[in-house]
């Protein structure tokens, strides 16, 4: 579904991205890791638009994404819950899913999708017509990968959904993306978190300043000895 | 130096009047910083050519009154999103001092080319006679056009606010004012949205240069600058970015004004405009984020 | 392929620069005696031009302060040595109202210009220490404000000003020497500071302020400096240019005027003196020579031109824009 080939991403002087390729198959759920400052970020801003390679191609259903304007990159399917949930909070939690529906026709029903997002995040319906600003960490995650979903993605981009979270909220937030892996959705899952994302994901890559270091199926690279030493403490 | 009441009265729908030009013009200026943090010190000379258009489509008997209004209000919406094509968007992602001088030469270009099409002299401009009326309440009487500009804004911002709250492309204003990135993750078209908020814009600083005109019963190429700086300082005190904010904001600034010239021995009312840059920079100091912005905002 | 790092590597080197003065004292001594008042008038206009914007770029081209405030302390300047050169037989005819101690001093033009400066110094400093703080939009119309308010204050305070109608007959002490010698110290002064542990300084400031802070670079400090040295020589320019003009009045000193500085230092190139230099040199020269002269309506191939007053500023502003668009760092900006 989505195949990146050796994109270089440039900010200003300083190269971010180098040479990277990967690629995300239809159904899959991969997991791109990495310590800060490694391009996770990057990586997912360019995919959206947000940024553009200098060289270097993204393949997304047919279409190239690097000559595609982000809101085309949108109604195309992509979807991203930004670093930061970065909600918008003097809306409402209800103007926020329907701004992530921006996208979508007039004549699609919101209401029911709205109603999933909900049985997903109950507490978002009972705040449904607060401003997103008083939620806790935790419920503007929520809400930022509800906000993503409503667009009815094909590709999913999640950065960083567990940063700052407390135990129990990470662990309910990796509950939701299995929900998510397990209805369908294509995930692309950026994460420093390794330990649970791997263990929820297909395939990993893992990104270190800018390079792609490493690549292969989670259970293999959960056992690596590599792995285990840089990012899981082992 | 005492006043009648009925004095202080007439000047408080004075007030009114002036205070709702600024609002109008304040307005249209915070919904285009709110986007794309940029001033578009053009924004006042739009309030000089929908005068000039209006009164030259009626000196010219080519059209009746409210019509030569309405080619005006599209005539000076196609001069903002000509402006903001031109002009702004070739410099989008450009640091603010680029913008701020171009914006500044945008205005300055529009008042020389008016310049030398028009007359550098002040021409008459007269509304309709029925804005000229005055009425009677009692003992008082007063000019009922600073009534009619109170309606007129009052309406048009209630239009506006429901544009902003209910509709699809209000909402997604609100997103891209509070968070760009985030608004265009969300499939926000960067140039509707910009288009949108330059037309409303506007169309809000075509009504106020006519109200204006019609109030002060003159216009030369000039006349839009200080009050689009004054509008400026409006929406800052209001909190730029917020809507009511600037309408707020341009009530004190007109009402100030007013109560300023009203209050003080009559050689010193030439001082008014010092006073409006002294409140911006008080402001500026005090809490720069306005009256009802909000305080995360590094910008300033 | 630019001709500018040519040029500059060009004028880089020492014995370069010496020699370019040299020529340029020549020339000019050569231009006194030659040319005639109207030229010699345009070339004191260029130089005080000079004066003005190599002040400009050190506020705003390299502390990176957009001001519009150098066109009110240009009228500082200009209303103080107006005022306290102003022949004293002719003063109380004059300036009728003006306070008894004011009527009767007259002073040497040094001392006047000196004191024109201080006084935008103090100016600056307090409206500095107010503003200073701020960036970007809020930053130029605060000091857009500075120059409105002087404006007004200029047009309204009649006894000291004359108001509108401005105060005419000043004394014609404006030369050649008197601006070419100030332009240079300016340049120096300019330049000395620009090389300086200072100019590093405020180099730092204008990448990151933040950074800079954090490395107790003291920001306000530091922009005091470039903002009062700028306003000191923007109100000597100011006083060179009403004693060339040898009239004064507000509108002269309005945000259009500010604009037309910045106009100069953005064309030219707003980091490097050298850019303002060409800015001022090349935007008196093209207006004054030309377009002026199209305002005022001429003939040109037997057809007669109507009055177009506006033209130039028209032409300029759009200039200004397409040189943003196309070259933002302007003709020789770094």
């Amino acid at each position: 579904m989505l195949k990146v080939e050796n994109i270089n991403v440039y900010y200003d002087q300083i190269h971010v991205l180098k040479n990277v390729s990967f690629e995300v198959r239809r159904g899959e759920l991969v997991a791109l890791l990495g310590s800060n400052g490694a391009g996770k970020t990057t990586t997912l801003r360019t995919l959206s638009g947000l940024i553009r390679p200098r060289t270097g191609t993204i393949q997304f259903l047919d279409h190239e994404l690097t000559r595609t304007p982000p809101f085309k990159i949108v109604s195309l399917g992509l979807a991203h819950s930004p670093e930061g949930r970065q909600i918008f909070t003097q809306l409402t939690i209800l103007e926020n899913l329907r701004m992530g529906a921006y996208t979508r026709k007039k004549s699609d029903r919101l209401q029911d999708d709205i109603e999933w997002i909900y049985s997903l995040f109950p507490v978002l319906k009972e705040r449904e017509k607060l401003p997103a600003g008083a939620l806790s960490g935790g419920e503007q995650q929520m809400l930022a990968i509800g906000r993503a979903l409503m667009s009815k993605p094909r590709l999913l981009l999640l950065d960083e959904p567990s940063l700052g979270l407390a135990p129990l909220m990470v662990g309910k937030i990796f509950e939701v993306i299995r929900t998510l892996k397990r209805n369908g959705i294509t995930i692309l899952l950026v994460e420093q978190n390794a330990h649970e994302a791997l263990r929820i994901a297909d395939r990993a890559y893992v990104l270190e300043t800018g390079f792609i270091k490493l690549e292969g199926k989670a259970a293999d690279l959960i056992q690596s000895p590599e792995i285990q030493k840089a990012y899981l403490g082992g | 130096m005492s006043y009648s009441s009925e004095y202080w009265i007439q000047q408080f729908f004075n007030g009114l009047g002036l205070g709702s030009i600024y609002a109008l013009t304040a307005v249209g200026y915070t919904l285009v910083y709110g986007i794309l943090r940029l001033i578009n010190f053009a924004h006042g000379d739009l309030l000089m050519i929908s005068a000039y258009t209006v009164a030259s489509l009626i000196g010219f008997h080519l059209l009746p009154y409210p019509l030569a209004v309405a080619a005006a209000l599209v005539f000076v919406a196609l001069i903002g999103l000509t402006i903001e094509r031109l002009a702004y968007r070739p410099l989008r992602g450009k640091p603010e001092e680029t913008t701020l001088v171009t914006s500044l030469a945008v205005s300055i270009l529009i008042q020389n080319l008016a310049l030398m099409i028009l007359s550098p002299q002040p021409r008459a401009f007269s509304l309709p006679s029925f804005f000229s009326a005055t009425i009677r309440m009692g003992s008082v009487s007063f000019p009922l056009i600073n009534i009619i500009i109170l309606l007129i804004t009052a309406i048009l911002l209630w239009m506006l606010t429901l544009m902003i709250k209910k509709t699809k492309i209000g909402i997604a204003m609100r997103a891209s004012a509070e968070n760009l990135q985030a608004a265009l993750l969300m499939g926000v078209n960067l140039n509707s949205i910009v288009r949108t908020a330059f037309v409303i814009g506007s169309v809000l600083a075509a009504v106020a240069g006519i109200l204006m005109a019609g109030r002060y019963g003159r216009i030369d190429p000039f006349m839009g600058f200080v009050p689009g700086l004054k509008a400026f300082v409006a929406a800052v005190i209001g909190g730029i970015g917020s809507i009511h904010g600037a309408a707020v904001g341009g009530l004190i600034l007109g009402f100030g004004e007013i109560l300023f010239v009203a209050m003080l021995p009559p050689d010193l009312s030439a001082f008014k405009d010092i006073f409006v840059f002294l409140a911006l920079i008080l402001m500026l100091l005090v809490k720069p984020s306005g009256l009802f912005g909000r305080p995360a905002d590094r910008r300033v | 392929m630019e001709p500018a790092p040519a040029i500059r590597k060009w004028t880089d080197r020492a014995s370069a620069k010496w020699l370019l003065l040299a020529a340029v004292i020549v020339l000019l001594a050569i231009a006194n005696f030659t040319l005639s008042t109207y030229y010699l008038r345009i070339i004191n206009l260029v130089g005080v031009n000079i004066i003005l914007v190599v002040s400009l770029s050190l506020t705003n081209g390299f502390a990176g302060i957009f001001s519009l405030g150098h066109a009110g302390f240009m009228a500082v300047g200009a209303y103080t040595t107006a005022l306290l050169t102003y022949p004293v037989q002719r003063k109380p005819l004059l300036f009728p109202n003006m306070p008894e101690w004011l009527q009767f001093v007259e002073l040497p033009f040094v001392a006047a210009l000196l004191i024109g400066g201080l006084l935008a110094v103090l100016c600056s400093l307090l409206i500095g220490i107010c503003v200073l703080k701020l960036h970007g939009h809020y930053l130029a119309v605060s000091t857009l404000g500075f120059t409105v308010i002087v404006n007004i204050l200029a047009a309204n305070l009649t006894d000291f000003t004359r108001g509108s109608s401005g105060i005419s007959g000043l004394p014609p002490f404006t030369d050649m020497w008197w601006v070419y010698a100030i332009a240079a110290i300016t340049i120096y002064v300019v330049w000395r500071l620009l090389h300086s542990a200072y100019g590093r300084a405020m180099l730092a400031i204008r990448e990151d302020d933040l950074a800079a802070e954090a490395m107790g670079v003291g920001i306000v400090k530091h922009k005091l400096l470039s903002f009062c040295t700028g306003a000191f020589f923007a109100a000597i320019g100011g006083s060179l240019y009403g004693h060339l003009i040898m009239s004064i009045n507000p509108n002269m000193f309005s945000y259009s005027m500010a604009f037309g500085l910045v106009l100069m230092l953005v064309i030219g190139g707003s980091g490097s003196i050298a850019g303002a230099i060409l800015g001022a040199v090349l935007l008196t020269l093209i207006p004054e020579l030309l377009l002026n002269k199209l305002e005022r309506g001429i003939e040109l191939f037997g057809v007669r031109l109507p009055q177009m007053y506006g033209l130039s500023q028209v032409l300029m502003s759009l200039a200004l824009i397409f040189i943003i668009i196309l070259r933002p760092k302007g003709l020789l900006g770094k």
